[in-house]
């Protein structure tokens, strides 16, 4: 199996819900979400800056997260987003239907 | 609702998260570039494995700026600042291409509203189908007219239409009700009301002897010039008011859907000023088949 490119060739929706997952942690910025989402799929998905940065612009958009300016690990001035009450919610929605949607394809998948 | 205001709130402070945006993404090439020396490659390898990365970072930009941008009304705005900027400096065209739409869009509408009222709209009048203009060609004067004697023989010896009426435009100086004005009137024949159909709103159409020569001097007022001058006050009928210095009873008031000209008189009473002499008087005759 060949690495992802995390964009649109992957179920929609499911990048905004893998950066949810993620800031469940605790506050992030952006290249720790990235990093995180590679290292623990074992390098399988990849987060682009395309599609990272305009994900987490709708994500504040919608009022899921919120970003605060902070400090890095090495000093650096970093933008860190948190999750939002409505953001814990969204992501419990969206495992829901994710869930849902990977069961259904699975089944398919399994018929003989 | 919501998402919309805080879209709009975005918009306001987009310098500062353009800003936002472009040090964010700054971070994140820095932090690659460690990244990437940390894994032993030199400087400049790492720089250009770095850029490689990374990708096209103006568009990541822009996809961002996307999200919370109104990109169509931004576009469209712009759009509208270059069409005016070049219109600015190319006054010549400008004023040419206004001028022929200002003349084209006149000239239309003025079209149209002539077909409108001529053509398309129906006639006020219940059944106008059944309503026609008979007249006669004159050979001296391009307008169709006939004389009085002629509509008397027409009417008598009419097998066709249902009824005939005639009428003549005219005008009056009228006075006695605040300031003197100019009226326009139609002097016509006792059966023009019923010929179109339409019935007094108050009071009654004029009688067969006021449609007789030297017979009781009368008049219909239009509902507008009721409302103006005697401010709709029901009691006017039996009234007097001075048309050409003679007096004239008012007996009755139009409907609002009867609108020009100002006054009806019966053609029998027409005064004599407006006319030239006794050969009778010139109209304009509609049946009613």
């Amino acid at each position: 199996m060949g690495n992802k490119k995390l964009n649109s060739d992957l179920l929609p929706g499911t990048l905004d819900l893998l950066i949810l997952k993620t800031l469940l942690r605790g506050p992030m910025h952006g290249y720790g979400i990235a990093q995180f989402i590679q290292q623990t799929s074992e390098d399988v998905l990849q987060v682009g800056e395309g599609s990272l940065y305009p994900a987490l612009e709708r994500l504040l958009l919608n009022d899921w997260v919120s970003a605060d300016w902070g400090t890095s690990e090495n000093n650096r001035r970093a933008r860190y987003y948190q999750l939002t009450p409505a953001g814990r919610k969204q992501l419990a929605a969206e495992r829901r239907d994710f869930t849902r949607t990977i069961t259904a394809i699975q089944k398919i998948l399994e018929t003989a | 609702m919501k998402r919309f205001l805080r879209r709009l709130k975005f918009l306001r402070r987009r310098a500062a998260l353009d800003r936002e945006l472009a040090e964010e993404l700054e971070f994140h090439r820095a932090m690659k570039q460690q990244e990437n020396e940390a894994a032993g490659l030199p400087l400049a390898e790492a720089q250009a494995a770095t850029q490689r990365q990374m990708g096209n970072l103006t568009q990541a930009k822009e996809s961002s700026r996307d999200t919370w941008s109104f990109r169509f009304l931004e576009q469209l705005l712009q759009d509208l600042s270059v069409a005016i900027r070049s219109l600015r400096r190319d006054r010549s065209f400008t004023t040419v291409a206004i001028l022929s739409l200002a003349l084209g869009i006149g000239a239309n509408t003025a079209i149209f509203t002539a077909l409108n009222t001529v053509l398309l709209k129906p006639l006020p009048y219940p059944e106008p189908q059944q309503l026609y203009a008979v007249t006669q060609p004159m050979v001296s004067n391009a307008q169709d007219q006939i004389f009085d004697p002629e509509f008397e023989a027409w009417r008598n010896e009419n097998k066709v239409f249902q009824q005939l009426a005639c009428w003549t435009h005219t005008a009056f100086d009228f006075s006695g009700q605040g300031s003197p004005e100019h009226l326009l009137a139609a002097s016509v024949s006792a059966s023009f009301l019923d010929t179109l159909r339409i019935p007094p709103k108050i009071g009654r159409n004029f009688s067969p002897q006021e449609d007789r020569r030297h017979g009781p001097r009368a008049v219909i007022l239009t509902e507008r010039f009721w409302h103006r001058h005697f401010s709709a006050d029901p009691s006017v009928l039996g009234k007097s008011i001075k048309l050409a210095g003679t007096g004239y009873t008012i007996v009755g008031v139009l409907p609002s859907s009867f609108v020009s000209p100002e006054i009806l008189i019966p053609k029998s009473s027409s005064p004599c000023n407006c006319l030239p002499s006794r050969t009778g008087v010139r109209v304009a005759c509609s049946g009613c088949a």
